[in-house]
């Protein structure tokens, strides 16, 4: 079941731009060009639109907006983000007092969070004293709290030491994401890729689908080494076949 | 250009990796000669123009750096209108004119696509500024002539020098080299997985399966 759907958008550049999203981890990979930034505002409400994007059947108009707020979590990056209070206490009740919440469930809200992703040691610390590592699993407890349908993430595990860690808690715990990035690391844990170049989707599927189709090299993506190495040692007709272990591919070419 | 670091005289020329995972860099160097970036998203001002004039830097000088770096961009463009590349690219170039000689990137290449990052290596290589970069462990063996690796002490010395004497995750293309000369190779160390190709061509064998 399609839980994000963007019909014909023909508002920022995008013309006929149309996207379907099921749960799992989704991600959204296109060159520095590709117009990612301005779809992840447009979802975000960031740019607005008139019943082109839905969340979980919740339309992004101007008077169902509070609804549809309600089902996304946005992640920006650290460096875009500015934390509100001092402690992480006083950061993650604000947004939980102000949805009404009753105290008792603050507290357990935060404390089931926080555990999710292993900081329970760090409640009571003010914000200024956790590593970035912390702030960046902060950022991503923040957009949880109200626990919403999809988590739309801004490349923010390309700056994240541990991002395998935490991509799988998210896997783990079947939170859906939509995560848009430039890079294709942590390709083993996406569940879908959609390529993106010039505000058009031009080929989506699993990973595995998708990296060898020759579409991609008219983009200017980074692709994965092992995957940059196999083309070239198949174009110079090195090998004849595909290897994506290093040590095995290795054997091949010198015994 | 001669750096004191910890009481060390260091010539340093180019572009450097940095391995400093205590952050001991800046205790170990003069911060009137160091310009850190670590964020491409604030600026002091609203506009490209308006921040070439906070920085006191000639906007005909900042467009002759646009077109080497083959980018055609009106600088009255306003930063809320310029893509996250864009303002990376922007913030090196201002460092780049800035009046300090020694300039510290940090994360420069992570989120840039290949065309960016290739025009982007090019640019700091010409730069005739000692570039610190602390970036992760692939862009850095490819863009790097040197690796420091600070802990209680500095060490400098090539990358594959670095690398080998220390716990480092290995970079793809050191790697791939590694486990080839395992086997019985004499491939020399490169930055270019072309040149790599070529040497297991002359050296080695086609395998046909």
């Amino acid at each position: 079941m399609d839980i994000l759907n963007i019909n014909s958008l023909n508002d920022y550049g995008f013309s006929n731009f149309n996207l379907s999203i099921k749960e799992g981890f989704n991600v959204i990979i296109g060159d520095n060009n590709s117009s990612k930034s301005t779809l992840f505002n447009i979802i975000s409400c960031f740019y607005p639109t008139d019943n082109i994007v839905s969340i979980n059947n919740q339309y992004m108009n101007k008077d169902n907006i509070n609804n549809y707020i309600k089902e996304i979590g946005i992640v920006e990056n650290l460096n875009k983000f500015s934390f509100l209070k001092n402690t992480v206490l006083e950061e993650l009740s604000y947004p939980l007092d102000n949805l009404g919440y009753s105290k008792s469930l603050i507290e357990s809200t935060i404390n089931d969070k926080l555990k999710l992703f292993e900081l329970d040691n760090i409640k009571d610390k003010k914000i200024k004293e956790l590593n970035t590592l912390e702030k960046q699993k902060l950022l991503i407890v923040l957009a949880l709290l109200h626990n919403p349908k999809i988590l739309i993430i801004d490349s923010i595990f390309s700056y994240m030491e541990d991002s395998n860690k935490v991509i799988e808690i998210l896997k783990n715990n079947k939170i859906n994401v939509l995560y848009f990035t430039s890079s294709f690391n942590n390709y083993d844990l996406f569940d879908y890729v959609y390529i993106l170049n010039n505000k058009e989707i031009i080929i989506e599927g699993e990973f595995k689908d998708i990296i060898n189709n020759k579409i991609l090299k008219s983009t200017n993506l980074e692709l994965p080494f092992i995957n940059t190495l196999n083309n070239k040692l198949l174009e110079e007709s090195i090998i004849n076949r595909r290897d994506y272990n290093i040590d095995r591919l290795v054997d091949k070419l010198w015994n | 250009m001669e750096l004191t670091l910890k009481d060390k005289s260091i010539n340093l020329d180019g572009i450097i990796g940095i391995i400093d995972k205590e952050n001991k860099l800046l205790e170990f160097i003069n911060k009137d000669i160091i310009n850190i970036i670590d964020s491409y998203n604030d600026f002091k001002t609203s506009t490209i123009n308006s921040e070439l004039i906070f920085y006191g830097i000639d906007p005909n000088t900042f467009k002759k750096e646009l077109i080497k770096l083959n980018l055609d961009i009106d600088i009255n463009s306003r930063f809320s209108k310029l893509s996250s590349s864009i303002k990376k690219i922007i913030k090196v170039i201002i460092s780049v004119l800035s009046n300090k000689d020694v300039i510290l990137f940090r994360n420069l290449t992570i989120e840039l696509d290949n065309k960016n990052k290739f025009f982007l290596r090019q640019y700091l290589k010409n730069s005739k500024k000692v570039i610190l970069l602390e970036d992760n462990i692939n862009d850095m063996y490819i863009i790097s002539n040197l690796f420091m690796i600070i802990t209680d002490d500095i060490n400098i010395d090539k990358p594959e020098i670095i690398i080998k004497n220390n716990d480092l995750e290995k970079p793809y293309l050191y790697n791939l080299v590694e486990l080839l000369n395992n086997k019985g190779l004499k491939l020399d160390y490169s930055k270019n997985l072309d040149n790599i190709i070529k040497g297991i061509k002359e050296y080695g064998k086609d395998i046909k399966e």
